[in-house]
């Protein structure tokens, strides 16, 4: 073809698209001109559909309110800054802190996530590996069939994944499986689709591929030790969770323990995948870009910061159903706070967590991370890979299990002792008036602030009925369950505790009603410290990681209520 | 046997009533848990029965899941406490968190796979082991919608449940086949009386209902 033909024919081609076009509209509404759905205002997905591609159940509000605009021109303001960042990367850390506390723009989250991770500098030191990876997974992988499993029900309320086999499902099925093969130490575990999920959100496959393996194999994250097999790092991490509970949020622990809620139930996902699907997506975003920012401490404060804001209603619900259902479902709907809101009482519950050195919790073991060199090929045994399920439990496994079931024994000792004094009681009395006269007594002992009292909004902690369900309290009967590990813990714990000094005192523009209870939980905890050398041990015993059930029960009930004094619960941001 | 009265909340609801339930209306609360192999619909068939609800594209469990529901035999209320759990061999190690003191399970396969199949034997065996000795197990034959492409076969699962004294029904959570009646059934095999059941299955009083609070969002 001459260049004349080539030219001919190409205004040819926009002689008949224009030809085209008009056609169409001279046609106007007449029925044979048939256009898309999606071409037209009543195409329901656009309507369903939020900033992130999730598609909601019914329709999203037509106008912006007020708000929402005002955001949306603070955001094109940060844009602005944060190209300009991005420019002269790193920033001083001050600055990088306070923007991405503030919340990374949206359109910002490709080029800030890329550069929080190192995934590029990754790439360029790992030329070809992917491929590579992805090549021997296709001839290797023993994880496809439960990596396919999970594709296929992952994000299919978005619209990257919403169709079979689309563009995001496959680079997702592809990140997954060249992983199993990278790190085959760690293979493939449930939680980790929902983790590349949303990095493939805001990246492209290759990248998703380093950034999820700086999450998993970085220090700073460490999710290898979550999903591995054994879960080292969930259980040290619920262990911490629980220690912290149980120091500020004595109430809430206490009324978690009474109902069978371990904090495994409720907090599995919120480590494992960083509070995606527990919490609305764009706060989750939020809690990422912090994460991805200050690592893993960020996960347990986020987690004390969901109890701490909610803890009134979760107080008010008495079932184990309600409390988790709360957890698991209602607040993935609608959290009650905005995003802002939720990230500074985060940053302030961090800063709390800082002065109480309750931020960082026992350092990790050699097994949370890897062993075996990565990208290293490793070809599964037979069992694996004719997908063999084990009969046996692995020792890790065995040792899982013996935690766990030492877990449930503990909190079923101290639901016990909890409600001890009363269950004799009950059992030949007349239980209403039982109680009735339970709370009487109650109110006589409790302290002169009894706004901090643990009975000042209705919720009294002896009840009876937590006892009758013997089916969870029927396995006590071994009073030595504590390892040596919690032993080892308690009291320095305690120690640390009493050497806090009153760091944020000189910063009262920040603060909240958060700080005021923690100091005067600091006063009190000083107060009893010289006052009174016996309260001095109920106390370190008191803020032990796990208490006794001989020392619980000889607590008395004055000192229940101090401890109730010491809690932050009726507090309010 | 240590069953207290349970005292309802502000509506007033519970008067103190004889543990024995003399009452015409029991109620009874047992600890269920379901069990199987990765995406067999063990959620699935939990969210039909909850909330006769089916969702085509049910994310995976991560650990596991809790939910209530609570049914009626002749006069007795019967409220299952359903743990739903992951079914990744990885979260095998914190099955046995779920099914401890568990008065009942659902062991679920997928009749289009064989070796969902074979694992759900694993599990009986394992509960048979572990498990609360007198707990009632059912074999739940899933995804019956499909059983024009079945792999295992209604009358191998029916013998092999014979074999084992395990409750048996194929179901489908997307259509509701048998969904309520396999948990009615389990309710039914279940003991309802104080004397009968010695695993801890606590009888109270019926009105505990009525203490549910409203989600009320906060603020």
């Amino acid at each position: 073809m001459t260049d004349g033909e080539q030219q001919e024919a190409l205004v040819k081609r926009a002689e008949d698209e224009r030809e085209g076009i008009f056609r169409r509209y001279e046609l106007g509404l007449d029925p044979t001109n048939k256009v898309d759905s999606w071409e037209n205002p009543t195409f329901e997905i656009y309507h369903i559909t939020d900033k992130y591609g999730f598609m909601h159940d019914s329709r999203l509000p037509e106008t912006r309110d007020a708000q929402e605009v005002h955001r949306t021109k603070i955001e094109v303001e940060r844009v602005k800054k944060w190209v300009k960042m991005l420019e002269t990367w790193p920033p001083p850390p001050d600055k990088l802190h306070k923007r991405i506390y503030k919340g990374i723009p949206d359109r910002m989250r490709w080029p800030a996530w890329l550069r929080l991770l190192n995934v590029e500098q990754s790439i360029e030191n790992n030329k070809n590996v992917y491929n590579r990876m992805l090549t021997l997974a296709k001839k290797y992988s023993t994880e496809t069939r439960q990596i396919d499993a999970d594709v296929n029900r992952q994000f299919r309320d978005n619209l990257a994944y919403r169709e079979r086999y689309s563009v995001k499902q496959c680079s997702l099925f592809n990140v997954l499986n060249a992983y199993s093969i990278y790190n085959s130490e760690l293979g493939y575990c449930q939680g980790m689709a929902c983790v590349a999920g949303v990095l493939l959100l805001y990246m492209q496959e290759e990248q998703a591929f380093w950034a999820l393996n700086t999450l998993i194999t970085d220090q700073k994250y460490g999710m290898h030790g979550l999903f591995i097999e054994g879960f080292p790092k969930l259980t040290r991490f619920i262990d911490h969770h629980d220690r912290i509970l149980s120091k500020i949020m004595r109430k809430l622990h206490k009324h978690f323990t009474k109902h069978n809620v371990d904090a495994l139930l409720y907090a599995i996902k919120w480590f494992f995948v960083v509070f995606v699907e527990r919490v609305p997506f764009s706060l989750s975003l939020r809690v990422w870009d912090i994460f991805l920012l200050d690592g893993d401490k960020v996960i347990l404060s986020m987690a004390i910061t969901i109890l701490y804001l909610h803890k009134d209603e979760l107080l008010h619900l008495k079932d184990m159903d309600a409390i988790i259902e709360y957890l698991q479902v209602k607040l993935h709907k609608n959290f009650g706070y905005n995003d802002d809101d939720a990230i500074q009482a985060l940053e302030r519950v961090m800063k709390k967590l800082k002065d109480l050195k309750l931020d960082v919790p026992p350092p990790a073991k050699s097994n949370e991370f890897p062993t075996r060199t990565l990208g290293d090929f490793v070809e599964a045994d037979m069992e694996k890979k004719i997908g063999r399920r084990r009969n046996d439990y692995t020792d890790t496994e065995k040792q899982v299990i013996t935690d766990v079931i030492s877990r449930q024994e503990q909190n079923a000792i101290e639901v016990q002792s909890t409600v001890s004094y009363e269950t004799s009681e009950c059992a030949t009395g007349d239980a209403y008036s039982m109680k009735t006269y339970q709370s009487i007594t109650s109110l006589a002992t409790s302290p002169a602030n009894s706004s901090y009292s643990l009975y000042s909004n209705g919720y009294v902690v002896t009840t009876p009925e937590s006892v009758q369900d013997n089916a969870r309290s029927q396995s006590i009967h071994n009073l030595s369950y504590l390892t040596a590990q919690q032993q080892s813990y308690a009291p320095a714990n305690g120690l640390q505790h009493m050497r806090h000094s009153f760091s944020s005192e000189s910063d009262s523009r920040n603060r909240l009603d958060l700080d005021q209870a923690l100091e005067a939980l600091q006063r009190q905890q000083l107060h009893m410290h010289t006052k009174s050398p016996s309260s001095q041990g109920v106390y370190i015993i008191h803020n032990g990681h796990h208490q006794e059930a001989s020392d619980r029960n000889g607590v008395n009930d004055a000192d229940d209520d101090d401890d109730d004094a010491l809690s932050v619960e009726n507090t309010r941001l | 046997m240590a069953t207290s009265p349970r005292t309802g909340g502000a509506s007033g609801a519970g008067t103190a009533q004889r543990p024995n339930g003399t009452s015409q209306n029991k109620s009874c609360q047992f600890k269920l848990v379901l069990l199987g192999e990765s995406a067999v619909g063990k959620s699935s068939l939990v969210l039909r029965f909850v909330k006769g609800q089916f969702h085509e594209y049910q994310e995976s469990t991560i650990g596991a899941a809790f939910l209530t529901q609570t049914i009626c035999i002749e006069d007795t209320v019967v409220k299952f406490e359903i743990w739903d759990t992951a079914g990744q061999e990885r979260y095998h190690s914190l099955a046995p968190m779920y099914y401890r003191g568990a008065q009942a399970a659902i062991v679920v396969y997928d009749i289009q796979n064989q070796d969902s199949f074979q694992r759900a034997k694993t599990w009986v065996k394992e509960l048979h082991k572990q498990a609360s000795p007198n707990i009632v197990i059912a074999l739940a034959g899933n995804k019956a919608d499909l059983s024009n492409i079945r792999v295992v076969e209604f009358d191998e699962a029916k013998q092999y449940a014979e074999e084992n004294g395990l409750l048996f029904m194929e179901t489908s959570a997307k259509t509701g086949m048998n969904v309520n009646d396999i948990f009615l059934a389990i309710a039914k095999k279940l003991p309802k009386n104080d004397g009968a059941n010695n695993q801890g299955t606590s009888i109270r009083p019926n009105g505990n209902e009525t203490n549910r609070p409203t989600n009320n969002c906060c603020k």
